[in-house]
C-alpha cells in the first residue's frame, strides 16, 4: 500500500482519512497528514460521536416533542479518537478509500456506543419493562381468547415477535431530532464543505449507534423473553435473513427521519412530524400488532407506509421464519430504501438551494 | 482593620437578625422586626408559578406556528393512541372487570395529568440534566424555594396539547355530568402531583449516582407505561409491583375506582400515596442539595 | 459601617473520585474507589468594605469560583467562615440571596425570546418587591443604562452590548447591596466595555454596592476596580489597591517590531532593555520602564533599524500574574490538583515555570524585583511576615494554610 507523503511529512503511525479533515486534502485520492494531536478535533469524526440524540425511544406519545425534552445524547463526546477508523484506514486497500471513510465512520461510532455500553445498558430497563408487560397482555388476550394461536402466531411467538420490534423501535436513534438540529444551527452549511457525503456520512453514524443500541436491547429483550415464554424454534438460515432485513429497514428509518428532520429548512418545527411518524411507526408499522391482525383496510394502509419495512419486516421473518416469505420481504424492503433513498436526495437538495445559514 | 474582632461567630441562628446596613424599602419586610422579608410564604408561591407560567407561555408562543403544531401533534398522537387501543380491546375482550371506556377515562386522566405536570413543573422530566450541568446554580443564588423555582421555570408546550385531548375525551366519552367533571378535575391535579414527586425522586439520583440521566429516563417512561394499562392484566407479582415499586396502579385504578363508582378507600389510598410520594420527593431533594452544596458530586463538578 | 465581605480561613477540599474510560476501569473503581483531595481554597482570608470595588482574580484554576460559590452559599466550606452582609452565606443562603445580585458573563438569566422588560417582571416577582418601587427602580435603571430604544426587542435580537446591559440592570434590580460579577464584559467591544465600566462605576457611587468583580480583562480591573485581590492555587496571592498595583507591577512595556530586512545579530546597549525574540523580521523587546523611557528605546530603534510596523504594548496580565504567583509559589507539587480540579488547563503555571526557565531565572523582569521595599505585597506562605505586609492581610491566615 502505497502512501503519497506531501511536504516531506514524517509518518507519525496513524493519520485520519483525507476526507476526514476539513483542513486536509480535499476530494478522493490526495492524501496528507494531519498532526496526531491530542482530541483532534476539527476532524468530523470526533464531532459525530456521541450526539446521536437518543431520547430513550419507546416514545409511546408521553415523552414525545420537542418541549418535554429530557434525554440527553448518549455517552459523552467524541470519547475516543479515530483509532479504530484509522486502523481501518491503514489496512485498506487505495482504491477503496472512498467508502473506508464512511467505514471509518461507521466504527467511530460504533466504538463511542460501545463505550458507554453501562449507560446503553441502563437505558434498556425500559425494553424489560415493555416485555414484561407485553408478555403479561398476550397471556391474558390468549387465554381469553381460548386459542392456541392467533393469526398464526402462538403465545411465544407474539411474545419474540414483540422483542424484535421494540428493540428496533427503542434502539434506533431518532435521527430526525439530529437533522433538525444541523439545520437549524447552521452545521449543515459547514458540513457540506467537506469532501464527503453528507448523508451517507450520518448513516454511518446512525448505523452505527443504532446497531449497539438494538444490541443491546435485543439482549435484555431476549432474556427477558426466554424466561418467561421460553424460546421460539428458527432456523438457522433464517440468521442472515433476518439480519439483512433489521439493517435494511434501519436504513428505511435512517432515510425518512433525515427527510423529517431536513423539513426544517422550510418548516418552524419539525417535532410534530418526528412524533406522528413515531406513533405511526409504534402502530401502523407493526410494532405492537403484527400486521396479520389488523383489518384489511388498516393493513393496506400500513403497506403503503414506510414504517413497517422498519419493524414488522424483520420481526415478521423472525417470529415465523417459515410461513413469511424472505425473499420477497427482502425485495420489499429494498424497494423501499430506492424509494426513501430518493425522497431524502430530493428534499436535501431542495434545501441546499434553500440554505440560510443563521448567523450571530 | 483587624477582621479577627467582627469575625467572632458561634452559631448564627436566630441572632443574626442584623440586616445589612441601608437597605431600603424596597424589599418588602413583612415580617414584625421589619429587619428582612420573611420567608416568601404560599401566596408567592402560587404568584411565583403564574408568572412563571404566564412568561413561559409567552416566550412559547413567540413561535405561533411551532406552539400549534406542538400541541396539535400532541393531540393528533394521543387520539391515534387511544383508537389504537380502543380497537385492539373490542378485538380481544381481555378487560375482564374493565369497560373499554374505562379505558377511555383511564386515557383521559392520563393526558390530562401528565399534561399538567409537564406543562406547569417542566423542568421536573429534565432535573436531572439540570443536576448534572451544575445549572443548579443559578436558582441557589435567588431567593426562593430551589425545587419549586426549578420545577416552574420550564414549560412544555407539546403538554397543553395532553391538557386539551384528555379534557375534550372525557367529555365527550366519559359521561360528564358536573360531579364527575368535578371528581376528573380533582383526580387530574392529584395525578399531576404525583407525577411531578416520582419524576423528582427518580432525577434526583442525579446527586449521588453520576450520569444518571439515562436511569431516570427510564424510570420516568416505565411509571407512565405502566399506568397506561388496565390493571386487570396484572395479576400476583406484578401487581404488588404495581403499588409498590412503580405505584403506576395507583393512577391506573382511577377510571374503576374514583371515577365509575367512587370507592372513599381507594382514593383515600390515592391521596395517602400522593402525599408520600411528594414528601419523599422534597425530603430527597434537599438531601442531594445538602450533598451537591458540599461539593462532593460523584460527578467531580467543582 | 459593617463590612460587607468578611471571610477567615476559609477552605475548600473536594475529595474526586478517580474515573477512568472503560469498562473494567467502572467496575474497579466501584470496588475501590480511588479518591484524591483536591484543595481548591486554602484558608483565605480578606475584608471587603461596603461600597468597595474589588477585582477578585486569578488564572483558572485558582479557586475563584469556588470562593464565589462560597460566598454565594451554593458551597459549603471544608473550614473557615464568612460573613456576608450579615449572613453565613451557606446557612442562611434564601436570605442573603435578597440583598446580592449576580451576572455571569457566559450564562444569561434574561429569557432569551421575550424582550427584557419581561424578565425584569418575573424578577420583580422573584424578589418580592413591591409594585410601585420596582417600577420606579425598573425605569431609572433603564434610563441610566440607555435601554429604552430596545427594551421591548426580543433579547435574540439584542446585540451583546445591548444584551450585557440589560444583562447587568437585571440583576440591579432588587437594589443589592453586593454584586458579583463574573466576566461582565467578556465578547464586549471596546465600546461597550468602557460603558458598562461606567455604568457600573456609577451604580457603585449612587447607590454604594459593593462591587465583586471578577475578569480576565485589565481594562475592567483598572477601570472599575479600586482594589485586586489575587488568587492562585487556592491561597490569597496580592490584596493592593489597584493603583498600587500598577506602580508596582506595570513596569515594563514590549515592544514588538517588523522590521524591513533580518535581525540578524542584534545588539542593543541600552540599559533596562532585554531582547525577548530576535528571528527573521521580527524583533521583540522588553523594556523596563524604571531604567529607560520608552521614548528613548523608540527613537534608538528607529535610528539603528528599518521599521516597518512597531508595536507597544502593556504586559498581559497574565503575565503579571505569573510573576506574582512565581515570586509566591508553594511549592512544584501542587500545582497540577488543584489545576485538574477545576478543570482548567495548566497553561498559567507551565508558563510561569517555563518563563522562568527562559529567563535564565534573572528576577522577574515583568513586576516588582524582588528587592523593591516600596512595594508591599502579600507574603507568600513560605516568606515570613516581616516582609512589608500589606495591612489587609493578616500573616496569621495563611500560615499553613494548606489542609
Amino acid at each position: 500500500m502505497t502512501v503519497r507523503l506531501s511536504g516531506g511529512a514524517e509518518a507519525q503511525g496513524l493519520r485520519c482519512t483525507p476526507g476526514d479533515c476539513a483542513e486536509h486534502g480535499r476530494g478522493q485520492g490526495r492524501e496528507r497528514r494531519c498532526q496526531r494531536k491530542a482530541g483532534h478535533g476539527h476532524c468530523p469524526g470526533n464531532r459525530s460521536g456521541g450526539r446521536g440524540g437518543d431520547k430513550g425511544g419507546g416514545e409511546r406519545g408521553r415523552e414525545g416533542g420537542s418541549g418535554s425534552g429530557s434525554g440527553i445524547g448518549s455517552g459523552g463526546n467524541g470519547v475516543s479518537e479515530s483509532q479504530t477508523g484509522a486502523v481501518v484506514v491503514a489496512v485498506v486497500p487505495h482504491s477503496f478509500r472512498s467508502v473506508s471513510k464512511y467505514v471509518a465512520v461507521l466504527a467511530l461510532s460504533v466504538e463511542n456506543a460501545a463505550a458507554y455500553f453501562a449507560d446503553t445498558l441502563v437505558r434498556t430497563i425500559f425494553m424489560a419493562v415493555v416485555i414484561f408487560v407485553f408478555v403479561l397482555l398476550w397471556r391474558t388476550t390468549y387465554s381469553v381468547t381460548g386459542h392456541p394461536t392467533i393469526a398464526g402466531f402462538s403465545v411465544a411467538q407474539m411474545i419474540w415477535y414483540l422483542v424484535i420490534t421494540e428493540s428496533i423501535i427503542n434502539g434506533r436513534v431518532r435521527y430526525w431530532r439530529k437533522m433538525d438540529e444541523e439545520v437549524r444551527s447552521g452545521q449543515i452549511a459547514y458540513s457540506l464543505n467537506k469532501p464527503v457525503n453528507y448523508l451517507v456520512f450520518h448513516y454511518a453514524t446512525f448505523l452505527g449507534e443504532s446497531v449497539v443500541k438494538v444490541g443491546a436491547n435485543l439482549l435484555i429483550g431476549s432474556a427477558v423473553a426466554l424466561l418467561m415464554v421460553g424460546s421460539i424454534s428458527v432456523p438457522l438460515e433464517a440468521a442472515p435473513f433476518v439480519i439483512a432485513s433489521m439493517l435494511l429497514g434501519l436504513t428505511v428509518d435512517y432515510m425518512t427521519e433525515a427527510a423529517i428532520g431536513l423539513l426544517a429548512f422550510w418548516v418552524e418545527d419539525t417535532a410534530p412530524f418526528g412524533l406522528i411518524y413515531n406513533c405511526l411507526a409504534l402502530i401502523l408499522g407493526g410494532t405492537l400488532l403484527p400486521l396479520d391482525l389488523f383489518p384489511a383496510a388498516l393493513r393496506s394502509v400500513a403497506a403503503a407506509l414506510p414504517m413497517n419495512q422498519v419493524v414488522y419486516a424483520p420481526a415478521r421473518m423472525f417470529a415465523g421464519f417459515s410461513s413469511s416469505q424472505p425473499f420477497a420481504i427482502l425485495m420489499g424492503q429494498v424497494a423501499w430504501v430506492a424509494v426513501m433513498g430518493c425522497a431524502l436526495s430530493c428534499v436535501f437538495r431542495l434545501g441546499r438551494r434553500r440554505l440560510d445559514v443563521n448567523g450571530g | 482593620m483587624s477582621t479577627a474582632d467582627k469575625v467572632d461567630k458561634g452559631d448564627k441562628g436566630a441572632n443574626r437578625r442584623r440586616r445589612p446596613d441601608g437597605v431600603e424599602g424596597l424589599i418588602k419586610a413583612p415580617s414584625s422586626d421589619g429587619a428582612e422579608p420573611a420567608k416568601a410564604g404560599l401566596f408567592a408561591d402560587v404568584r411565583l408559578i403564574t408568572a412563571y407560567a404566564r412568561l413561559n407561555l409567552q416566550a412559547a408562543m413567540e413561535y405561533r406556528a411551532s406552539f400549534i403544531s406542538q400541541i396539535f401533534g400532541m393531540f393528533l398522537n394521543d387520539a391515534i393512541w387511544l383508537a389504537f387501543w380502543w380497537l385492539y380491546f373490542t378485538e380481544f375482550p381481555v378487560l375482564g372487570s374493565w369497560q373499554r371506556e374505562d379505558v377511555v377515562v383511564l386515557w383521559a386522566v392520563l393526558a390530562t395529568s401528565f399534561g399538567v405536570a409537564t406543562g406547569l413543573f417542566g423542568n421536573a422530566l429534565g432535573l436531572s440534566g439540570i443536576i448534572l450541568r451544575g445549572d443548579l446554580d443559578y436558582y441557589l443564588v435567588l431567593p426562593r424555594d430551589v425545587l419549586l423555582h426549578i420545577l416552574v421555570s420550564r414549560m412544555s408546550t407539546s403538554a397543553w396539547g395532553d391538557v386539551a385531548f384528555g379534557i375534550l375525551v372525557f367529555i365527550a366519552f366519559g359521561g360528564a355530568t358536573p360531579g364527575r367533571l368535578a371528581l376528573y378535575m380533582l383526580s387530574v391535579l392529584i395525578v399531576a402531583v404525583f407525577f411531578v414527586s416520582f419524576f423528582v425522586i427518580v432525577n434526583s439520583l442525579a446527586f449521588f449516582i453520576g450520569s444518571s440521566q439515562g436511569l431516570s429516563e427510564q424510570l420516568q417512561m416505565t411509571l407512565v407505561h405502566f399506568a397506561s394499562y388496565p390493571t386487570t392484566i396484572f395479576q400476583g407479582a406484578a401487581r404488588v409491583i404495581l403499588f409498590t415499586l412503580i405505584p403506576a396502579g395507583f393512577i391506573s385504578s382511577v377510571p374503576v375506582y374514583v371515577l365509575r363508582r367512587f370507592h372513599p378507600g381507594f382514593f383515600a389510598a390515592l391521596v395517602a400515596a400522593t402525599l408520600v410520594l411528594a414528601v419523599a420527593a422534597r425530603a430527597v431533594f434537599n438531601w442531594g442539595l445538602r450533598r451537591y452544596e458540599s461539593g462532593n458530586l460523584v460527578t467531580g463538578r467543582i | 459601617m459593617e463590612p460587607a465581605i468578611t471571610v477567615k480561613d476559609l477552605t475548600k477540599t473536594f475529595a474526586v473520585r478517580q474515573r477512568e474510560a472503560g469498562l473494567q476501569a467502572s467496575i474497579r473503581s466501584v470496588f475501590r474507589p480511588q479518591v484524591s483531595r483536591v484543595h481548591a481554597v486554602r484558608g483565605i482570608s480578606f475584608t471587603v468594605d461596603q461600597g468597595e470595588t474589588v477585582a477578585f482574580i486569578g488564572p483558572n484554576g485558582a479557586g475563584k469560583s469556588t470562593t464565589i460559590k462560597m460566598l454565594t452559599g451554593i458551597l459549603f466550606p471544608t473550614s473557615g467562615e464568612a460573613d456576608v452582609l450579615g449572613f453565613t452565606p451557606w446557612r442562611e443562603r434564601e436570605r442573603l440571596a435578597f440583598y446580592i445580585g449576580s451576572v455571569f458573563g457566559q450564562k444569561s438569566q434574561l429569557w432569551y425570546h421575550l424582550p427584557p422588560l419581561d424578565t425584569f417582571d418575573l424578577l420583580a416577582r422573584i424578589y418580592e418587591l413591591d409594585r410601585k418601587e420596582y417600577l420606579a427602580r425598573r425605569d431609572y435603571l433603564i434610563g441610566m443604562f440607555e435601554i429604552e430604544e430596545f427594551q421591548r426587542t426580543p433579547v435574540r435580537k439584542l446585540s451583546l452590548g445591548q444584551r450585557m446591559r440589560c444583562e447587568i440592570a437585571a440583576s440591579l434590580l432588587h437594589r443589592p447591596r453586593l454584586v458579583f460579577l463574573d466576566e461582565p464584559t467578556i465578547g464586549l467591544d471596546v465600546v461597550a466595555r468602557q460603558s458598562i465600566r461606567t455604568l457600573i462605576r456609577q451604580v457603585n457611587e449612587e447607590d454604594g454596592t459593593t462591587v465583586f468583580l471578577t475578569s480576565h480583562d485589565v481594562g475592567d480591573i483598572e477601570g472599575l476596580c479600586r482594589r485586586v485581590i489575587v488568587i492562585n492555587h487556592g491561597e490569597l496571592v496580592l490584596d493592593e489597591s489597584t493603583s498600587t498595583l500598577k506602580r508596582s507591577y506595570l513596569k515594563s512595556k514590549v515592544v514588538d517590531l517588523k522590521l524591513a530586512s533580518p535581525v540578524g545579530d542584534v545588539d542593543l546597549p541600552l540599559p533596562g532593555v532585554r531582547v525577548l525574540k530576535a528571528k527573521g523580521y521580527g524583533l521583540k523587546l522588553q523594556v523596563d520602564t524604571r531604567e529607560q523611557r520608552i521614548e528613548g528605546v523608540v527613537s534608538s530603534i528607529l535610528q539603528r533599524f528599518n521599521v516597518v510596523d512597531m508595536n507597544i504594548s502593556d504586559p498581559p496580565l497574565e503575565d503579571i500574574i505569573a510573576a506574582i504567583y512565581r515570586e509566591a509559589a508553594p511549592g512544584p507539587g501542587v500545582a497540577p490538583a488543584s489545576a485538574v480540579a477545576e478543570g482548567a488547563s495548566i497553561a498559567v503555571a507551565a508558563r510561569a515555570g517555563s518563563d522562568s526557565r527562559d529567563e535564565g531565572g534573572g528576577g522577574s523582569q515583568v513586576g516588582g524585583s524582588t528587592g523593591d521595599k516600596a512595594a508591599p505585597r502579600a507574603p507568600a506562605t513560605k516568606r515570613s511576615a516581616s516582609d512589608g505586609v500589606h495591612p489587609s492581610v493578616h500573616p496569621s491566615s495563611d500560615g499553613g494554610g494548606t489542609s
